[in-house]
């Protein structure tokens, strides 16, 4: 065949790419109420129905933290999530997010109803320092590891290396020489979680330090 | 009150007022008429009623066209004053409510339907008349890179009033009342169901023929 023949075939193709295939005449509603970890109700969070990467409703809570709204359906079961307190990829305000994907028990094709009350974390932020106090030249090499504030209910998205739980965890590391002794690091992750410090210093043993996050700020200092 | 509402009673008005000038100023002898018929062509200023209850709750209408060819059905004395028909209608919206609607844009009506109705001339220009008109509506919407389309059957009750200064040129006005029962699925929540829609549809324009 003339490669010229399946040009058309592969336009349409690429066409189809990234598109959904809304259901005519239909409409689901969702609502719920979102409240934190202490059960207060949380307001203006967004709650955002996609399909495949595209925003079929959404909608925002109340004073009382409820939501509800009606959104468009689509055929794309596996592509399903339902975002809360995330806008354009982003966490919003002092609360972590939840990701709901497509499984049994969260699966909106089945019913056109559903309610769904969610708690959310608040954040906290650690300002962690190391510092070198001493006359003594030593070469640190070290490792944070910290839940960042996404939530998935699904263990089966992983979008980083590494997946602890149903949390999306982060991991950075550096080192710090004569040249560049001291590092100053702020990390966002949600209260009673806890950051993971490992480090060596001149290829020694590898020690672990645990900071718990107890309050929305907490500040942190390794000195070697 | 709705700025559409406004224009309407203003232009009912007007229209008034320039039937009853032309009937000081021309005193020529209409001969009697035989058959109604017409190719009416409106400007609608569709507005939703009972909306938070039904369709329409997260949208706002801008404007639309309206065209119906009426012609007498039947012969006769009384036959004349049947009217038949059929037409179709075009018209705008804005989703405003995305919570109420679901995440889309630039709703567009398309509606055709078929007619039946009854006119009379109330003197040598004015012509009153009903028009009940069935048929099919059709939204379109545009949602991430796909369409969005409701359908539902179309009920249409049309009052009209139409001035005829000239044999084929003339001036209508039509406070039109529409029903439409949806296809749309939805949960019922707080009363409300995709299922009901209805429209005001107030309409000014001009007949041909």
């Amino acid at each position: 065949m003339k490669a010229y023949r399946i040009l058309p075939l592969l336009f349409i193709f690429f066409l189809l790419q990234g598109c959904i295939d809304i259901i005519d005449n239909k409409r689901i509603y969702l609502e719920g109420t979102i409240t934190d970890g202490d059960g207060f109700p949380v307001a203006d969070v967004p709650v955002v129905y996609k399909m495949n990467g595209f925003t079929l409703g959404y909608g925002f809570t109340d004073t009382k933290g409820q939501y509800g709204f009606y959104s468009l359906e689509a055929d794309a079961k596996s592509e399903m999530r339902l975002e809360i307190n995330r806008m354009y990829d982003e966490v919003r305000g002092n609360y972590s997010s939840v990701i709901i994907t497509d499984d049994d028990e969260f699966s909106f094709q089945e019913n056109d109803y559903r309610k769904l009350d969610i708690t959310l974390q608040k954040k906290s932020t650690l300002q962690f320092s190391i510092n070198h106090v001493t006359n003594i030249n030593a070469d640190l090499d070290w490792d944070l590891q910290y839940t960042y504030t996404n939530y998935y209910n699904s263990c089966l998205k992983v979008y980083t290396d590494v997946f602890t739980g149903c949390y999306e965890t982060f991991q950075i590391n550096g080192t710090q020489n004569s040249e560049t002794p001291h590092k100053d690091i702020s990390i966002t992750s949600f209260i009673n979680q806890e950051v993971i410090f490992t480090y060596q210093i001149n290829g020694g043993n590898t020690e672990t330090v645990s900071i718990p996050l107890t309050s929305e700020n907490v500040t942190y200092e390794f000195t070697y | 009150m709705n700025l559409h509402i406004k224009k309407s009673i203003f232009l009912v008005l007007l229209l008034i007022t320039q039937v009853l000038l032309a009937q000081d100023s021309i005193s020529v002898a209409k001969p009697k008429r035989t058959y109604y018929h017409g190719l009416f062509v409106g400007y609608m200023m569709p507005s939703g009623i009972f909306a938070n209850k039904g369709y329409s709750k997260g949208l706002k209408y801008n404007h639309g066209l309206d065209f119906q060819l009426l012609f007498s059905g039947l012969k006769g004395d009384f036959g004349k004053h049947i009217l038949m028909g059929y037409g179709m209608s075009f018209m705008k919206a804005d989703v405003v409510d995305i919570q109420a609607m679901g995440n889309y844009t630039n709703p567009k009506t398309f509606a055709m339907n078929v007619n039946t109705g009854y006119a009379a001339d109330l003197n040598r220009y004015l012509e009153a008349s009903i028009r009940l008109g069935v048929g099919l509506i059709y939204y379109k919407g545009e949602a991430n890179g796909d369409g969005i389309r409701d359908t539902g059957v179309s009920l249409t009750m049309a009052p009209l009033l139409r001035y005829s200064p000239y044999k084929y040129f003339g001036l209508y006005i039509s406070p039109a009342i529409q029903y439409n029962k949806m296809d749309t699925n939805a949960p019922k929540i707080d009363g409300r169901n995709f299922r009901t829609h209805w429209l005001f549809l107030p309409t000014l324009g001009i007949t041909l023929f």
